[in-house]
């Protein structure tokens, strides 16, 4: 699922704290906007955007950190409004939500073992590419210059 | 300029700079006049720990910005409380290399 | 951050927008479905209202002509709004005449307000908001 690969480039110190810092900035916008799941998109858009003109190692991680947010959202989000409605309106617990919750916890908490592994390889300037994710963002992220 | 004096500077001020813009700061420094070398001792360098610092308790009302020099950006943050809390966030994870690169743009000026 | 004309206006754009949604997020929301978001770290932590806490009930009684209410809520609201309703407008004029007189009025702004003799005394009136923010406890 999660390959350490070589990176084209040794990266600087910096660079591989900026990179890390993406990942770790996207959990900690997790916690911060619990109930919401679109806060911790949002964040790291942001700071997708300032980071734009970055190196590519950093460009490469902060792409490989939206991609991963942008597709928790549409899970959670369901899974979010379903419970709301739950909550606010006459629908019962059925099976399927049960289900559906216990998929979701079960993606969220793997992508957010897997982030945090992630902000700690790549803090030693160790890249990391995702099963999916990783060959996504190469096609996306162009190395330029 | 001198290598030796090159090399004292950018051992005493590499922290004030992203890494992968040393090499390239070490060279300038090497290729101009040495006249230029009281000016540059002298820049007063903003340090990224303390901009930290500054963001993590006082981020929301901009204070962060307002210390870079962003005047604009710190009054966005404080008219918003600090971006609806989002910007605050992004701001402790990036306002230490905004910070170098303040630093950067300081002393191009007596580089080129 | 040195800012070309694009970056700033896409930040600002991006900032309007994001104001825009955020205060009609609240007009929808008022018979609240949700618990009212709280956004404010500050006011999170500490209980403690900051400066500018209170801008966004200020500019919806605002958008229902209430002026003295918004100001009584916060008189920060009136400046946000005023921000809001006509940076788009400059940025669209900016545009359309391909000039960049918005640009320049942030620099010469920027440079302006750090002056010692306007940066201080817009500093007070920003504490004195936020002691009469504390007290009628926003």
């Amino acid at each position: 699922m999660i390959n350490l690969k070589k990176f084209k480039y040794e990266p600087g110190e910096h660079e591989a704290e900026t990179a890390s810092n993406s990942y770790l900035m996207s959990l900690i916008a997790i916690i911060m906007g619990l109930p919401l799941p679109i806060i911790n998109l949002i964040a790291t858009l942001i700071f997708y955007l300032g980071n734009r003109k970055g190196t590519y190692f950093v460009r490469w991680h902060c792409t490989q950190a939206l991609l991963s947010q942008t597709s928790m959202l549409f899970i959670n989000s369901y899974g979010f409004w379903w419970t709301i409605s739950i909550i606010f309106s006459d629908e019962n617990i059925s099976n399927n939500y049960i289900a559906y919750i216990f998929a979701t916890l079960i993606f969220n908490v793997t992508e957010f073992i897997a982030t945090i592994y992630t902000a700690i390889k790549t803090r030693n300037g160790i890249h990391v590419e995702w099963w999916f994710y990783g060959t996504l963002t190469t096609l996306i992220c162009k190395s330029g210059k | 300029m001198e290598a030796q004096k090159v090399e004292m500077f950018i051992m005493s001020n590499s922290k004030f700079f992203e890494s992968h813009q040393i090499n390239g700061i070490r060279e300038r420094l090497i290729a101009i006049d040495d006249s230029k070398w009281a000016m540059i001792s002298t820049i007063q360098l903003k340090d990224p720990t303390t901009i930290l610092i500054v963001s993590i308790l006082a981020g929301s009302l901009g204070i962060d910005r307002f210390m870079l020099g962003d005047t604009g950006l710190g009054i966005g943050k404080l008219l918003t409380c600090g971006g609806l809390g989002i910007w605050t966030i992004v701001d402790w994870f990036s306002i230490q290399k905004a910070t170098r690169e303040k630093n950067m743009q300081k002393i191009q000026q007596f580089l080129y | 951050m040195v800012l070309s004309r694009n970056k700033l206006y896409s930040i600002l754009i991006m900032a309007c927008v994001a104001g825009y949604i955020w205060v009609c997020f609240n007009m929808v929301n008022k018979q609240s479905v949700l618990e009212p978001v709280e956004v404010c770290f500050i006011k999170h932590f500490t209980n403690i209202p900051c400066p500018s806490c209170g801008s966004t009930r200020a500019i919806l009684s605002l958008t229902k002509g209430n002026f003295n209410e918004a100001f009584n809520i916060n008189p920060m609201g009136f400046l946000v709004a005023f921000i809001m309703l006509f940076t788009p407008l400059w940025i669209l004029l900016d545009i359309v005449a391909k000039k960049n007189t918005l640009l320049t009025f942030y620099q010469n702004l920027e440079t302006y307000l750090k002056r010692p003799k306007i940066a201080i005394p817009l500093l007070i009136i920003i504490m004195i908001n936020w002691i009469w923010n504390i007290n009628k406890g926003v």
